[in-house]
């Protein structure tokens, strides 16, 4: 049986599973989820350009969250400023335990 | 600053401050264990610094005999406790003799001391209390027979030439014994029955600090520390060695080039059973031995150049060998090591090994390669590792060490519980997979899509292997984990003797490298039943 992309280590975690959801996954879907609301907003609002495009497609989460919080006209404030604040929290909160967690030393003996 | 590094890591798909250049980072770990420094001689440029980090049970510190520096400046209290570490930072050229206010003497000579020696300054431990002693490429003919004529090995040790033989008859010798002695030979007269027992009190069973030093056919048990161990040495020998639960590693070199590991058999190590660590180029090669019920049955850390690993087993360990990178020692990263023919199998799939810590952050890997580059992984036989059969990682320490270059071809990887061939982490790219034989690989068509010869594009690696490597730490971290006492592990059967025994020829281990003759092309994939 061929293993899927995100085969589990064994024996399998809450931390391995946090740090795969919150850390690896988390990040593609807010990009996906800001860029193709930018890309809405852009295209509604017939103020689309090639580097708007670009921007926002190539530049990974900064390029949509910019667009969504200075640039977006067709959807509101409210509601753009909800996606990425809480997008963000949700993603760095969790992102910054998990920081805390490993970025502290190893130990001096570390793996060897 | 190392919160920073991470979040670089975690975050983000740039590689940029990755570093690929063997540039040593000027930091030496020094473990004081119960009671000793390990190693208890290191070298560190000028600036450099060592790292103090109490590996025991009760406290220490380390002092200059001369009062120049001491931990206690450093941590802010004359005692280190278990686990506490801190870091003295050397400044000028020298030699800094030091010792342990609780366990050593403040002359430096007895008990718990050290050496370190900063930049590029000429030392050479002294022999005794005889000075410097020439290394001999060939055996002066004397033998001295413990107990015989001398009451132990170190009494022997102690009054050896340069190019005589130790021989040591049947019994269990209750002593740690210390080489400054160049091209002695210390065999003894059965691998079974000649037994060093360090009664879990005792540091190391037999510990080098001289060049050309063979020791042969000899057991080493139950030391807090290793069961052998060269370190600083150039030219270096250990043959038809058994080490067994001891609690760091079982057969060790550190700092030490030009030698060779054979016919060796290692267990129940905490750590690993066999390792070598910091030299560039090591020349050292590792043949037909066994490590097994350890936290990993090799481990090389920053070591490479020459360095192969061939024809051995590594069994029942936690990981069966691990190439790393750390910042913690000299010449980073780890490279050029050559792992071929070898059988690695059950790893981390029972919990019946030794371990530490650290050694659970990658357990279930039969090969992992970690932060290295350009390791050539060939012909092995590699089966039940709980997770992946090979696995390319990179490592996070001071540095992020990407893990490139690696060859990993003609390889029989089978029932791996989530990969038989897998890699992972940002940068882990231009390494080439060819003619394995295998079922399964993260990501998808890994050796497709990164051949030795054509194709090669750059989807190379899997991020979620590496998510889950750092939820392995984070539960460590979180005190979640188990592993076995290194005292408990089981003793290993009878091992076979040395050929000829007392009467083989006596051979100074002053070039063993080029000495030991290893074709590689005649080296096969071992099968299981072998």
């Amino acid at each position: 049986m061929m293993p899927s992309l995100f085969s589990l280590a064994h024996p399998l975690s809450a931390f391995q599973v946090w740090f795969v959801v919150y850390v690896y996954l988390l990040p593609l879907l807010l990009y996906a989820a800001w860029a193709s609301l930018s890309l809405m907003d852009l295209m509604e609002s017939n103020e689309a350009s090639w580097p708007m495009l670009v921007f926002v497609m190539l530049v990974p989460l900064v390029g949509g969250a910019w667009y969504l919080l200075r640039r977006a006209r067709i959807l509101s404030r409210s509601a753009r400023v909800a996606t990425v604040v809480t997008g963000t929290v949700v993603w760095l909160v969790p992102l910054l335990v998990a920081i805390w967690l490993v970025g502290r030393p190893l130990g001096p003996k570390a793996l060897s | 600053m190392r919160c920073v590094v991470a979040l670089l890591a975690v975050t983000s798909a740039v590689a940029g401050c990755a570093r690929h250049t063997a540039e040593p980072s000027g930091t030496v770990l020094v473990a004081m264990a119960d009671n000793t420094f390990s190693p208890s001689i290191v070298r560190v440029p000028v600036g450099g610094s060592v790292v103090f980090h109490n590996a025991g049970r009760s406290v220490h510190n380390a002092v200059a005999i001369d009062n120049s520096w001491s931990t206690e400046r450093t941590f802010g209290n004359i005692s280190i406790p278990p686990e506490g570490m801190t870091e003295v930072v050397f400044p000028t050229a020298g030699v800094y003799r030091f010792y342990c206010t609780f366990h050593g003497t403040p002359d430096g000579k007895a008990g718990m001391v050290g050496v370190i020696v900063v930049g590029d300054v000429q030392y050479t431990p002294p022999a005794g209390n005889r000075g410097v002693l020439a290394v001999v490429d060939r055996p002066s003919g004397v033998t001295r027979h413990v107990p015989a004529e001398y009451p132990s090995i170190q009494s022997a040790v102690d009054a050896a030439d340069p190019g005589d033989l130790i021989l040591v008859d049947k019994g269990v010798y209750a002593e740690g014994v210390f080489v400054t002695t160049p091209s002695l030979t210390i065999r003894g007269v059965d691998r079974n029955a000649v037994v060093l027992d360090g009664q879990f009190s005792l540091g190391t069973g037999i510990m080098v600090a001289a060049n050309g030093v063979a020791i042969e056919n000899m057991t080493a048990r139950n030391f807090t520390l290793n069961g052998f161990y060269w370190t600083g040495v150039s030219g270096f020998r250990g043959s038809y060695l058994t080490a067994y639960n001891n609690g760091d590693y079982g057969i060790y070199g550190f700092g030490a080039t030009n030698g060779v590991f054979e016919h060796s058999y290692a267990s129940g190590s905490p750590d690993s059973a066999f390792y070598i660590g910091q030299c560039y180029p090591c020349k050292v090669v590792i043949d037909d031995v066994t490590g097994a019920y350890s936290g990993l049955g090799y481990s090389g850390t920053n070591s490479g150049g020459d360095m192969y690993i061939v024809r051995s087993r590594f069994v029942h360990n936690r990981s069966g060998i691990s190439t790393t990178t750390f910042d913690i020692e000299l010449y980073p990263p780890g490279r050029d090591t050559t792992i071929v023919g070898n059988l690695i199998t059950d790893s981390g799939l029972e919990n019946e090994a030794a371990g530490f810590y650290a050694t659970e952050t990658l357990a279930g890997n039969g090969i992992a390669l970690v932060g290295t580059h350009a390791n050539l992984v060939a012909n092995n036989y590699i089966a039940r590792s709980r997770n992946n059969g090979v696995l390319v990682l990179p490592l996070l320490d001071r540095h992020y060490w990407p893990s490139t270059r690696h060859v990993v071809r003609d390889n029989t990887v089978v029932s791996s519980g989530r990969a038989d061939l897998a890699a992972g982490g940002f940068g882990t790219l231009g390494n080439c997979f060819a003619g394995n034989r295998y079922r399964t690989s993260l990501p998808w068509g890994l050796e497709v899509l990164n051949a030795c010869h054509g194709l090669r594009v750059p989807i190379a690696s899997d991020l979620a292997g590496d998510m889950m490597f750092f939820g392995s730490i984070a539960q460590v971290f979180a005190g979640r984990f188990t592993v076995l006492d290194y005292r408990t592990r089981p003793a290993p059967p009878p091992q076979p003797n040395m050929p000829g025994g007392p009467q083989a020829p006596v051979i100074p281990a002053v070039h063993p490298f080029e000495d030991h003759k290893l074709e590689l092309d005649s080296i096969l994939t071992p099968r299981e039943s072998s």
